[in-house]
């Protein structure tokens, strides 16, 4: 149990919906400390800390009500990891499921949404609006563009929402947490921020605390408690989707005021302000990070539609501060969020194996890679055609620079990677080099994607970046 | 002919269309998986629990 804590905390970072079924040792032993294998204090308590919900079914009758509030739960409520243990002595029991008492609802349950009136009238007497986009947006993208377009609001994304409106002259894919998006969020006078936590990964990655007042601020979220961790005139609790809709009705039917200058006029401002917000942005990030980000737009323009899934590495910081993926939900990563390092790997495989006809490329550190590197033997054996990518600056070096800034002489950065030319041969799986060049990049993966194609996509390979 | 929780688990799962899991068994889990051979549903084995978890995120991110 206690292995697989990380990834739930991961996944409660992030709203991941996980079902984590374990066993947990025979009734009559629990809380004795007697040495029983795998024995804990308190196995629940300790989940309970990290799960959304963590249930004991004591009795063969509780199988049923506990799995059915879990579904329930996944559809209704804000996702994230929901646990159910077994005790060794109640698995085994009889017990006779009736397929008709599975009662989860399915996502019905998030129809119901607050009135959204007064969101509207806000929006419509704003002049400056600025959207901020989470997680929480990602499946809104064609209500999300409309809108952005009626208000000619920027759209600010946090990296979870990275690829929602890919290239739209509104789209700011760019973290906020650089000054020229917080001048963006400041100059606003009203503020719709869509299914996000607000959470300082994204918003105050350098803990400056410098992140702006959010005038006007409309918060929609699917959690109550999360609505209650930040101040905001107007809280919408519910499905993003379905609010987003009705505020663009009401607005529709507030019209007549509006808009109070001619609209091309108005959409001409809207673009420029998002589009000098891009342009100050990249001119922030150091040349290295840039050139970080022409890697990753290589990648993604060789392989369009793909997904990225990342570590805590370098190209992926780089990507979390600027990079415009080119389809919603397919950029990932570990450098947000709970930030556990080892993701990448087996992330990658998951993605792979719920859309076999995409691309998935994944990006791990040499470093990052090292804690989960047995997790390609999953990919070979599950003959998944996953494009493997290790930045390998032989060492931790995003770490080792903090230290350096900041006056530590770096110590505990260094582990020697291994060879990934033999691990990934020790892994029967084709492997390419290159450096860090964007010539010589997009030259190796050109040739992976042959090598992808050549073996019908039912084997992964591996690309060494060295750096 | 009766079935146990275990298998009842797996019926349920089959049931609310769960197409992949994601597990290592171990002695404390084995009475989970009786029944998942004549399942519809593919177990994918990891190489370790956390690469268990981090393959479900992966995948519901996609899927989901
Ligand atoms: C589980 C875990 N342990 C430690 C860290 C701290 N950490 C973040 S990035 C990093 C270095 C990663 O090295 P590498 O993957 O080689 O990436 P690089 O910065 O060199 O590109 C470390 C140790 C973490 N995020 N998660
Ligand atoms: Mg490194």
């Amino acid at each position: 149990m206690t292995n697989i804590l990380t990834p739930m905390a991961q996944a409660r970072a992030d709203s991941v919906p996980m079902l984590v079924i374990s066993g947990v040792n025979e009734r009559s032993s629990l809380g004795l400390g007697l040495g029983h294998l795998h024995e804990l204090p308190n196995q629940q308590a300790l989940c309970t800390q990290v799960a959304v919900t963590s249930t004991q079914v004591s009795r063969e009758d509780e199988l049923l009500p506990a799995l059915n509030q879990a579904f329930d739960d996944f559809s209704s409520k804000r996702p994230g990891p929901v646990h159910i243990e077994i005790p060794t002595d109640v698995m085994g029991l009889d017990y006779e499921l009736v397929t008709d008492a599975i009662s989860h609802k399915k996502s019905t349950a998030q129809s119901v949404i607050p009135s959204t009136d007064t969101a509207a009238q806000q929006l419509a007497e704003g002049n400056n609006i600025v959207i901020l986009a989470g997680g929480g947006a990602r499946h809104t993208e064609a209500v999300l563009t409309q809108l952005a377009e009626y208000l000619s609001a920027p759209v600010v994304q946090t990296s979870n929402a990275r690829g929602l409106m890919h290239q739209h002259p509104l789209c700011v894919p760019a973290s906020p947490s650089l000054k020229a998006v917080r001048q963006l969020i400041a100059d606003a006078d009203c503020v719709l921020a869509v299914g996000t936590e607000l959470g300082s990964t994204d918003y105050d990655m350098y803990r400056d605390k410098a992140f702006p007042t959010l005038n006007g601020l409309i918060r929609i979220d699917i959690c109550p408690q999360q609505l209650a961790r930040h101040q905001a005139d107007i809280c919408l609790q519910g499905d993003a989707k379905l609010i987003l809709e009705s505020l663009q009705q009401e607005l529709q039917a507030l019209s007549p005021e509006k808009p109070k200058q001619p609209e091309s006029l108005k959409s001409e401002r809207g673009h420029q302000r998002a589009a000098q917000t891009r342009t100050a942005a990249l001119d922030e990030l150091s040349e290295d990070y840039q050139q970080h980000i022409r890697l990753l737009n290589l990648i993604r323009d060789t392989f369009p539609s793909s997904i990225l899934v990342g570590d805590s590495t370098q190209l992926i910081y780089a990507g979390s501060m600027y990079y415009d993926h080119d389809c919603a939900g397919s950029w990932f990563h570990a450098a947000t969020g709970y930030g556990a390092l080892g993701y990448s790997i087996p992330a990658a495989i998951g993605a792979a194996l719920a859309a076999p006809e995409r691309q998935v490329i994944c990006i791990s550190g040499d470093g990052g890679a090292q804690f989960s590197f047995a997790e390609l033997m999953t990919a070979v054996q599950e003959k998944l055609p996953i494009i493997f990518i290790v930045w390998n600056n032989r060492g931790y070096l995003e770490i080792e620079n903090s230290m350096v800034e900041v006056d530590i002489a770096a110590v505990g950065c260094d582990p020697i990677p291994p060879n990934f030319e033999y691990l990934a041969k020790a892994c029967s799986m084709p492997y390419l080099a290159c450096s860090a060049d964007v010539d010589e990049f997009a030259v190796t993966l050109e040739e992976g994607k042959k090598m992808i194609e050549g073996t019908a996509r039912t084997q992964p390979i591996m690309i060494e970046i060295s750096v | 002919m009766s079935t146990t929780v275990g298998e009842a688990l797996v019926k349920y799962l089959e049931s609310s269309d769960v197409e992949v899991i994601f597990g290592i068994p171990g002695v404390h889990t084995i009475e989970l998986y009786r029944g998942l051979s004549q399942s519809g549903i593919r177990h994918i084995t990891a190489r370790h629990e956390q690469g268990v978890g981090f393959m479900a995120d992966g995948y519901a991110r996609v899927s989901g």
